[in-house]
């Protein structure tokens, strides 16, 4: 039982039965508890709001005055119902296929490193800027072949992936790591505060989006220190996905948060994740037409 | 899916068929996907319990957004968690007082499972609990990872992450163990 494909077997093979008492013992208590359910559920005949209104010497007008009452209710709840939740946003999140990434320190107008991310097509490619110097790194997972082009010599290197660096690529730029505070929605603190921005200058920032505030109080392990944090996402109003995030902090309650830096996501499609590659690394010269080939060149290149 | 949605329907009318149906359809997995988190199939059996019971409870209230499998199973998930919250704490208390070294509750982890599987059970149960999740909802839920992603709202690479790793971790432990 030492290859992975006999431990996914394995464990895929373990079963377990109940026993017959259990089975009595747990049917019957769902039995009861459905009997309950259905009961509680049962309409109440006469004592109905709409009943006591229609009966009442003041039915007509009080009747509508309770239908532009619940009419108002209704509105207000309408548009409370458009703020999108934390779960929301990492919903959202969870099914994007295809991102693009630009990371930004506050202040500045050029992105430190740019992100392309298919989990279809199973690459990643990065675009840093490290001083004058500039290079692309694509991970192709699916073909096993990193390449990196350096942009000062115009030259390729392609190195086979392996295991290892595999699992490291997947530890560094675990998923959406750069786009959402806590890459585990569960990790996010108890006692973070989650809040719509209703100053209409900050949501017009970003057109199509409503602002939303994520606070909470960091602490670190090894000292007292904390850090108040705050990440600001501009949820696109369809889709509830980020369109833009910004990351603050300070160190004291008083303190008026510093703006740290800034992310801007897009959601390209395969096409246009396959058209940038290809006119970075070049065409697929002398590759078979087989979708797994992405647009990277040969490992010999 | 029709079939589920009728007998969802059936069940709000109060239908006790209905209810053995489905109870019928998805025991032996829920159970076996418990007791593997868990390594306790008498506490699997109570998780299985409150989950029907629950859902029987609430029938009037569920709304399915995707199959009656991975509500259940996700009910099942929900549970478990609170369990190891509960056993958690429970641990620390006993560490405190003293109590852990005669408290052990290994005959019980792995008897019902057979050896080789009891084995396996053992090597899982060292894995971190968002790892053992996602091997025990992938290969025993059978649920794929989208899916896996969207139940526990994270995002798709890292349940591929947790999985990869989480096997390879079971791999290390199981060929520590068969050198001994």
């Amino acid at each position: 039982m030492s290859s992975a494909d006999n431990i996914e077997r394995a464990i895929a093979e373990l079963n377990l039965t109940t026993r017959a008492e259990t089975d009595k013992r747990i049917l019957g208590d769902a039995y009861a508890a459905l009997g309950r359910a259905v009961h509680n559920q049962q309409p109440t005949t006469d004592t109905g709001i709409w009943r006591m209104v229609v009966r009442s010497r003041f039915a007509v007008p009080a009747a509508i005055a309770a239908t532009i009452l619940m009419a108002f209710a209704l509105t207000v709840n309408y548009h409370a119902g458009e703020a999108v939740s934390i779960e929301g946003i990492y919903g959202a999140l969870s099914e994007v296929e295809n991102i693009h990434i630009s990371k930004f320190q506050a202040g500045r107008s050029s992105p430190d490193q740019q992100v392309w991310a298919s989990e279809t097509l199973g690459v990643k490619l990065f675009k840093t800027e490290l001083g004058n110097q500039a290079q692309y790194t694509l991970w192709d997972t699916k073909n096993r072949v990193k390449m990196i082009k350096f942009l000062s010599s115009n030259s390729v290197q392609t190195v086979p992936i392996t295991r290892q660096m595999l699992a490291e690529l997947e530890k560094s730029a675990a998923g959406l790591a750069d786009i959402v505070p806590f890459s585990d929605i569960n990790d996010i603190p108890g006692d973070a505060q989650w809040s719509r921005i209703d100053d209409r200058e900050v949501s017009a920032a970003i057109p199509g989006t409503k602002a939303y505030d994520l606070t909470w109080i960091a602490k670190s392990t090894d000292s007292q220190a904390v850090v108040h944090r705050k990440w600001r996402v501009f949820a696109d109003d369809h889709t509830n996905l980020p369109k833009r995030i910004e990351l603050y902090a300070k160190s004291r309650p008083e303190d008026e948060y510093g703006f740290e830096r800034f992310v801007v996501v897009a959601y390209p499609s395969e096409d246009e994740i396959q058209n940038i590659i290809r006119n970075i690394f070049g065409p697929r010269d002398g590759r078979p037409d087989d979708p797994e080939y992405i647009g990277t060149p040969g490992a010999q290149r | 899916m029709l079939e589920e949605k009728r007998l969802i329907q059936e069940l709000k009318q109060g239908s006790n068929e209905a209810l053995r149906r489905i109870y019928m359809e998805y025991k032996d997995n829920l159970l076996t996907i418990a007791a593997s988190m868990l390594h306790d199939t008498y506490a699997a059996e109570d998780v299985l319990h409150d989950v029907f019971v629950s859902f029987a409870g609430s029938i009037g209230n569920i709304q399915l957004r995707g199959s009656l499998k991975s509500y259940l199973t996700a009910s099942v998930m929900n549970r478990v968690r609170d369990m190891y919250r509960k056993k958690k704490h429970h641990l620390v208390e006993l560490e405190e007082a003293g109590q852990l070294a005669a408290d052990s509750d290994g005959p019980v982890r792995s008897a019902e499972f057979g050896e080789d599987a009891g084995r396996l059970t053992d090597a899982l149960a060292q894995l971190p609990l968002e790892q053992q999740e996602t091997i025990v909802l992938h290969l025993n839920g059978g649920m794929k990872f989208k899916e896996i992603a969207k139940m526990q709202r994270i995002p798709l690479s890292t349940v591929q992450g947790r999985y990869r790793y989480g096997l390879d971790k079971m791999r290390t432990i199981l060929e520590e163990r068969a050198k001994k």
